[in-house]
């Protein structure tokens, strides 16, 4: 039942988000075309630039198109279909993260392939000889070098799509809260306010823990070392692994409560 | 005495300070068709909302086959809300599919012959449809399913009448004698031959609950007999 929930629900946010995938496609060709007619270096970069910022916005549509879907097919009409469908809302719910997470970490890939591209488009501007340079001159200043930073960045990807997985559930849960009598007179303003309060919440919460029970990811050149320690050398990069933990856990902590709202406390209006 | 299919013990259920059901118990028989009767805002939308699972803070119990309204009982139930309930992104196509997807009793052959007889293209956007075809469809799905119980809310309530007696012989049609049919509607005189129990409910009380045979036994229609009733009510 898992599998054809998460098919119907692909389908649904495609009908959504498939408007932004098309703005965010023309905007890509168009600075593209742009970027090859154009001879020269400046133009160039800004077009690829451009690309970045298109899909940066379409990133961020995404995350609102994904929310105000779910709040459509959960608690706006279709939900009278949703909710009288022999699954368990457990189920449900788990199937509405899933697809939203889909969409979403797919238009980051986007993003993050966009600015790989532009980055590489300085790189072949600036010539092979120049990006050398700037490495020696990293390692002269004792700095991380472009392999470190490169692996930094995908650990920061790896981290980052904990904040997506949060940031999903906690607008799923605000949702889901400002259904709730006397919260759902506070309308979308209180919705919004839930979801900042509790997502605030959540990360200095999870700041708090990690700064308690540091767990640290230490990239360098030649290693990736998981330690408690901190480490405060400028050719490595630090990335705490506890709040990442933390992140995921408060995220699988608030399907619970949501469950249980949809299944004891929301009428359908 | 004849099985039950829905059991209601001591139910209230209130919007605010409004009681709209107050401590009502009734039970109602398998196989039969059961008009539920009432004026607007007596609570027939509210109590086909509970049976199905889509109202929670209610007072006393509510069972369909003996089981509470959830997954058990939402599998077994054909639900059919006055409002339209698909997906914006649905076309007719995708709507019956979804149904396939999600229901074990639904037929998906009989569907596509209903959505023909209707006059409904497959691939037209269900959004783009006029309320009278929304109508359609949402009955050609609920109908499609062979369900043990069926709760139309209101089906014919924005249609003309001409649809509404082709409606009527859709769902007559579509019915079996094994499963159960519990409709609201306001038009008791178009309907009245269909329904073998009538159940009506006002004042956020059940004033009866009975065979249509013995409330028409004195030569009465149900529609008399609603006036009646409901002009002592009010």
């Amino acid at each position: 039942m898992f599998g054809k929930l998460l098919k119907n629900d692909l389908k649904a946010q495609w009908f959504s988000v498939s408007a932004i995938y098309y703005c965010a496609l023309i905007a890509v060709v168009v600075f593209e075309i742009g970027a090859n007619v154009i001879d020269e270096t400046k133009p160039k970069v800004i077009c690829g630039g451009l690309v970045c910022l298109a899909l940066l916005v379409a990133s961020v549509t995404t995350l609102i198109t994904v929310a105000l879907m779910f709040n459509n097919t959960m608690f706006g009409k279709a939900g009278y279909l949703t909710l009288t469908l022999p699954v368990k809302t457990s189920t449900l719910l788990i199937s509405k993260t899933v697809s939203g997470l889909i969409w979403i970490f797919s238009v980051y890939a986007l993003l993050i392939g966009s600015l790989v591209l532009w980055l590489y488009q300085i790189k072949v501007i600036l010539g092979d000889q120049l990006a050398e340079t700037i490495d020696s001159l990293l390692n002269v200043f004792g700095a991380p070098t472009i392999k470190t930073i490169t692996l930094g960045v995908i650990i920061a990807c790896i981290l980052f799509a904990a904040i997506i997985l949060l940031l999903v559930q906690c607008m799923y849960f605000s949702l889901t809260l400002s259904q709730i009598k006397p919260l759902s007179s506070f309308g979308k303003f209180g919705t919004i306010t839930f979801f900042f309060v509790l997502i605030g919440g959540i990360l200095s919460l999870s700041g708090t823990i990690s700064d308690a029970l540091p767990v640290n990811i230490i990239i360098s050149e030649t290693s990736i070392l998981f330690t408690s320690e901190s480490v405060t050398s400028d050719s490595t990069m630090n990335f705490r692994l506890t709040s990442a933990v933390v992140n995921i856990a408060a995220s699988v902590a608030l399907h619970f409560p949501m469950t249980f709202l949809i299944n004891k406390k929301i009428n359908l209006k | 005495m004849s099985e039950k299919i829905i059991q209601v013990n001591n139910l209230s259920k209130s919007y605010g300070d409004h009681l709209v059901l107050n401590d009502i118990s009734f039970s109602l028989p398998k196989g039969e068709v059961i008009g539920l009767f009432g004026p607007n805002g007596c609570g027939k939308s509210t109590l086909m909302k509970i049976l199905t699972g889509l109202i929670h803070d209610y007072k006393g119990s509510v069972a369909i086959n003996s089981f509470t309204p959830g997954d058990k009982t939402k599998a077994l139930t054909a639900y059919l809300p006055e409002q339209t309930f698909i997906h914006d992104w649905m076309r007719n196509i995708d709507a019956v599919d979804y149904f396939n997807d999600f229901f074990k009793d639904f037929d998906k052959n009989k569907a596509l012959e209903m959505l023909k007889r209707f006059s409904l293209p497959e691939k037209q956007k269900s959004k783009t449809m006029s309320k009278g075809m929304q109508e359609k469809l949402l009955l050609s799905l609920t109908m499609s399913r062979e369900a043990e119980l069926y709760i139309l809310d209101e089906p014919m309530g924005g249609v003309d009448p001409a649809t509404r007696d082709s409606i009527l012989n859709f769902i007559m049609q579509n019915y079996t004698n094994k499963s159960t049919l519990l409709m609201s509607t306001h038009l008791i005189n178009d309907l009245q031959s269909v329904f073998t129990h009538a159940l009506f409910i006002g004042g956020g009380k059940v004033l009866l609950n009975k065979p249509v045979e013995e409330v028409t036994s004195d030569g009465k229609s149900i529609d008399d007999v609603f006036k009646e009733v409901f002009s002592n009510v009010w």
